[in-house]
């Protein structure tokens, strides 16, 4: 199977939260209690049991008012830096681009949590959970659960190279009707993502981070933090300990990707 | 709607006005977004405040709650007075050359016929709202368009006076966003082009609501965009089912199939028939009004016995909603059976609602979660003990638990299936009828009042009542006992019976029923007529002959809905049409339902006059700036003195309520879902920043709103999406508000429509929950 990218179309957003609410009930996540927070953004943030929202944000300029939607969740980055960090290997990229956790394996050290550039992985009872891009219903066929339950086509599933085109085309298209600010995110950064965005403005009005970045200070944070857990991990389960694991792990996830290929 | 759902996409130039599309029909913006993609489509938005649709709109324009009359009669303006309507279409289809009495006119904010009534309304003598006729009673006409007294030079003159500085000063939209709307949506008066309206209750819910509706049509005639692809006006239904409520005659004022409920001046069969109208497909009413009685009645019903139209209850007075509270109150009604309805949260002055119920004996309420009307013995601040009213509260079978058909707002009657069993106790609406009928039959039985309509009845759905049975009842049989083809074989003799007969054909067989069909289009113009049975007949475009020219032509030829080839009509659609014919023998009279057989521009109907005209809200900030009649001369004040005075300086704000995305009406269904709740937890009111300021108040603050009847607490979300706006050269605010919470359910909250004033329109008495007059401050 070719990797797969999710493309949200803010232009054609109308922020009815059905992504959401359905990302909800195929994972059959609970509901957090939650409280009025000024806006019509609910839930404020991502939770162990919250793996998609859509952000709401409002600008008044001199002439118009801007309400803009965006669909947040996981970026299932092609580098991802959790995948990387993670010192019990319980993250994997697979033939999809999906980033997955084997809980089974996941000990909630949190230290994905830290490296994460877009700050998407939750520790709840000691594991991590967030968005798996649907990878049952995709590689069975389906879309994800948001990209079905969106009425209007702002967020879809498909093959990489197809996505990625169809999202140029309608940067154009938006740029020529007057959208002088649009631009497809995703693509590059990062080394490219596996969601990439059609956006009408720059990235930050949508609450994305404009440079998206591995913070080298967090990545040697979680080495040294990790240590002890990085020997445990080692010991058990490999002869002999190696040094610069992080690059190491880096070395091994490529091969294991060029395996399955 | 006179087009459907899927034709979104064959629009040219949407417009949004009292409706708000992508929050609560979300779906449907795929057709609006289809459109957009494909045909490079433009939307325009008119809303008090900058909603989700406008969010993704091409053009927003601002508009004060109350005054889409101005706005719409300023479009209409601007189409005559710049020369932008459609005139083949406008000469052809519409009554625009007709001569109406000279004795016609307007003054003052009156038009010719009024009378002073009580608490300062009128009533209309409508005796010079007609047409001039010759010796044989046919309406005389100037096809130049130039007489004075002809339909159309009186619609110039009354709508001259909506000019655009009146119109912006009305309204509070600024000349120039006005001007880029005019622009933009008369652009579509060109032939070929399609122009959509899409409303919901931002338009229908005031005083003069109706005349809001009527607004729109006129201004869609003008522009030549009914009866086409794309075009339209559509009423896009607040719940999805409410068409279909209808269309069975659920309002108190209707039989099925919008046939007028009998009066008491009704005596018998004749009475009511000579009430027939003389002209247009309505003359057929007779046969459908003896068929629905045979429908009802079978055999028992025959010509000796006027097809026992002696059983149906007479319309002895107002029953509308409103009215039937105020007899409540008075101690006249006894009791009560709500389903699927929830007053205490949903009606106008929602707290009198809960007030009344402790006059009535007994009430039973049908819904799937214990609502408010049901708990309003257990209100904060109620005692029990000192409430004497029985209330019984049946648990309902939601829609996915049972069997039965959805009519959409594109009159599509789908059928549904039952996806699971209902849990617990709860039953379909069907169970329930189905077995207090037979309790009420058999307590009958032993003797009554008056027993015969019960005893009577036809009532044969089996031991647990069958939806199909039911369905074949309401499309109808023939003589011969097979289920009738559809309405143009009912007869008036009793050898045919049909429940509805709009709805005649939606299941005319057993083996395949158009409601069951399920056949995508893959090629057309979406009409999709292989997925269910849309009424009438299937046809899903209605005044469809207005599509073409009167030879028959296309006025667009790459969505022809019906096309005449020279030698017969091809179609995309159920012609609504002789299409037996050449296209000279219906091209001036397409539309079949009007005695005229034409579009009726001017028309003595409407209860307030034959062209709409701007009334302010009963609670307004300002005065009428169109003439000396403030509100709807002819709607009935229930409530004397309940409004709060022109220009209050109490309530200074002007109010509007909505609804989110998130939730549903009175939120019974969304209240008690954990995710929803998660999604939009709690009530608030949305408030402009410079309000904000003047208040004191912050986002997430708590604040009092309060109108002349009552005052609820919640917090406030201060946003630029709302601005005040410049209404007679003053800026005046806008507190809008939520309608969905109440005191049950998992989360709980004020009834914004504690606040709404119960006033109605003077046509439907539909009640004006979208413009009144508040004021806000800070608790604490």
């Amino acid at each position: 199977m070719t990797t797969k990218v999710r493309l949200i179309d803010v232009s054609k957003c109308v922020g009815c939260k059905g992504c959401q609410v359905s990302c909800k009930n195929w994972n059959q996540l609970p509901a957090t209690p939650t409280e009025f927070s000024g806006s019509y953004e609910s839930p404020p943030d991502l939770f162990p049991n919250t793996w998609s929202r859509v952000k709401f944000n409002e600008y008044a300029d001199s002439d118009k008012v801007k309400f803009y939607f965006s669909f947040f969740s996981c970026m299932h980055c092609s580098d991802p830096a959790c995948l990387n960090i993670c010192p019990v290997k319980a993250i994997s990229k697979d033939s999809l681009g999906s980033v997955k956790v084997d809980l089974g394996v996941c000990i909630g050290c949190g230290a994905c949590k830290g490296v994460c550039p877009f700050n998407v992985p939750r520790i709840g009872n000691n594991k991590m959970f967030k968005c798996t891009l649907c990878s049952a219903r995709v590689s069975n066929g389906m879309a994800s659960a948001c990209a079905t339950a969106c009425p209007t086509g702002a967020i879809s599933l498909g093959d990489a190279d197809e996505k990625i085109a169809e999202a140029e085309a309608r940067v154009a298209e938006l740029k020529k009707s007057g959208f002088a600010n649009a631009r497809i995110y995703g693509k590059d950064e990062l080394g490219g993502l596996g969601v990439v965005y059609v956006l009408t403005d720059a990235p930050d009005k949508y609450g994305l981070p404009a440079e998206p970045k591995v913070s080298l200070a967090d990545v040697y944070f979680w080495k040294v933090a990790l240590g002890p857990v990085k020997t445990l991990a080692t010991v058990g389960l490999a002869a002999g300990a190696l040094s610069g694991w992080l690059q190491m792990r880096k070395e091994e996830i490529r091969k294991e990707q060029e395996g399955k290929e | 709607m006179t087009n459907h759902w899927i034709d979104y996409k064959n629009s040219d130039v949407i417009m949004n006005i009292g409706g708000n599309t992508a929050e609560n029909h979300p779906i449907s913006m795929k057709w609006v977004q289809k459109a957009r993609d494909e045909r490079g489509a433009k939307l325009i938005v008119v809303d008090p405040r900058v909603t989700r649709t406008a969010a993704v709109a091409d053009l927003y324009a601002p508009i004060r709650p109350g005054t889409n009359i101005a706005f719409l009669s300023g479009l209409i303006n601007y189409a005559l007075e710049k020369d932008l309507y459609h005139k083949e279409y406008v000469l052809n289809y519409t009554n625009a050359a007709s001569l109406v009495n000279p004795g016609f006119g307007f003054n003052d904010g009156l038009f010719t016929g009024s009378k002073a009534a009580e608490h300062g309304q009128y009533t209309y003598d409508k005796a010079t709202w007609a047409f001039q006729t010759d010796a044989e009673g046919k309406t005389l006409k100037d096809p130049t368009l130039q007489d004075p007294n002809c339909v159309f030079q009186l619609m110039k003159k009354h709508y001259s006076r909506y000019d655009v500085k009146t119109v912006s000063e009305i309204t509070g939209c600024p000349e120039d966003k006005f001007r880029e709307v005019a622009d933009l949506f008369c652009s579509t008066g060109k032939p070929g082009k399609a122009g959509n309206i899409l409303y919901a209750m931002g338009i229908t819910q005031f005083t003069h609501g109706s005349q809001g509706v009527r607004s729109i049509a006129l201004l869609q005639l003008l522009l030549g965009n009914v009866g086409i692809a794309g075009g339209g006006v559509n009423a896009q239904r607040g719940q999805s089912n409410v068409q279909g409520a209808c269309d069975m005659g659920q309002l108190y004022h209707i039989v099925t199939g919008y046939m007028p409920m009998p009066a008491d001046a009704h005596k018998d069969l004749a009475g009511y028939n000579a009430t027939t109208p003389k002209a247009g497909y309505w003359t057929n009413r007779p046969k459908f009004m003896v068929s629905m009685l045979k429908a009802w009645y079978g055999d028992k019903a025959t010509a000796d016995n006027d097809f026992c139209f002696d059983y149906l209850p007479k319309l002895d007075k107002d029953r509308s909603h409103m009215a039937m509270y105020k007899y409540m109150a008075q101690g006249e009604v006894k009791g009560m059976f709500c389903f699927a309805d929830n007053p205490a949260v949903g009606g106008p002055t929602a707290f009198r609602k809960r007030e009344y119920a402790k006059k009535l004996d007994w009430l039973v309420v049908s819904d799937i979660f214990e609502n408010e009307t049901a708990a309003f013995w257990k209100a904060p601040g109620e005692n029990p003990e000192e409430i004497d009213t029985e209330v019984f509260l049946l648990p309902a079978a939601l829609h996915f638990e049972k069997e039965g058909t959805i009519t959409n707002s594109g009159r599509w009657i789908q059928w549904r299936y039952k996806a699971q069993e209902a849990l617990g106790d709860s039953k379909s609406d069907l169970w329930i009828v189905d077995k207090l009928f037979k309790a009420v039959r058999k307590a009958y039985a032993a003797g009554g009042k008056f027993p015969a309509p019960i005893l009577d009845m036809v009532w044969d759905y089996g031991d647990d009542a069958d939806a199909v049975k039911v369905a074949m009842e309401i499309n109808g049989y023939d003589a011969s006992g097979a289920l009738v083809e559809n309405f143009t074989k009912l007869a008036d003799d009793g050898s045919t019976s049909c429940g509805s007969w709009i709805y005649s054909g939606f299941y005319n067989n057993e083996s395949d029923p158009a409601s069951k069909r399920r056949e995508k289009e893959t090629e057309g113009i979406g009409s999709n007529a292989r997925w269910s049975f849309a009424w009438p007949v299937n046809r899903r475009i209605v005044y469809n002959r207005c599509s073409a020219d009167p030879e028959g032509k296309p006025w667009n030829p790459d969505l022809p809905v019906l096309w005449w080839d020279g030698k017969e009509w091809k179609r995309n659609d159920v012609p609504d049409f002789n299409a037996t014919v050449p296209p000279a023998d219906t091209a001036k009279t397409p539309f079949i339902m009007s005695p005229e057989l034409q579009a009726r521009l001017f028309s003595s109907a409407m209860a307030e006059g034959p062209f709409p005209e701007h009334y302010e809200p009963w609670e307004s900030p300002v005065a009428n700036k169109m003439g000396k009649v403030q509100f709807n001369p002819v709607s009935k004040v229930w409530y004397p003195g309940d409004n709060a005075e022109v220009g209050s300086s109490e309530f200074p704000y002007i109010a509007t309520s909505y609804r989110l995305t998130e939730h549903y009406q009175s939120g019974i269904m969304t209240r008690n879902m954990p995710w929803l709740n998660e999604a939009m937890p709690e009530m608030f009111v949305e408030i402009s920043p410079s309000l904000a300021g003047k208040i004191g108040v912050k986002s997430g603050d708590k604040v009092v709103v309060e109108s002349k009847r009552a005052q609820i607490e919640c917090k406030v979300a201060v946003t630029p999406r709302l601005k005040s706006l410049k209404v007679n050269g003053e800026e005046k605010e806008i507190v809008g508000m939520f309608f969905h919470w109440g005191f049950m359910g998992l989360s709980k909250g004020a009834s914004a429509n504690d606040l709404i004033p119960s006033i109605g329109d003077a046509n439907t008495t539909i009640p004006e929950f979208k413009a009144f007059l508040c004021n806000i401050r800070r608790v604490g």
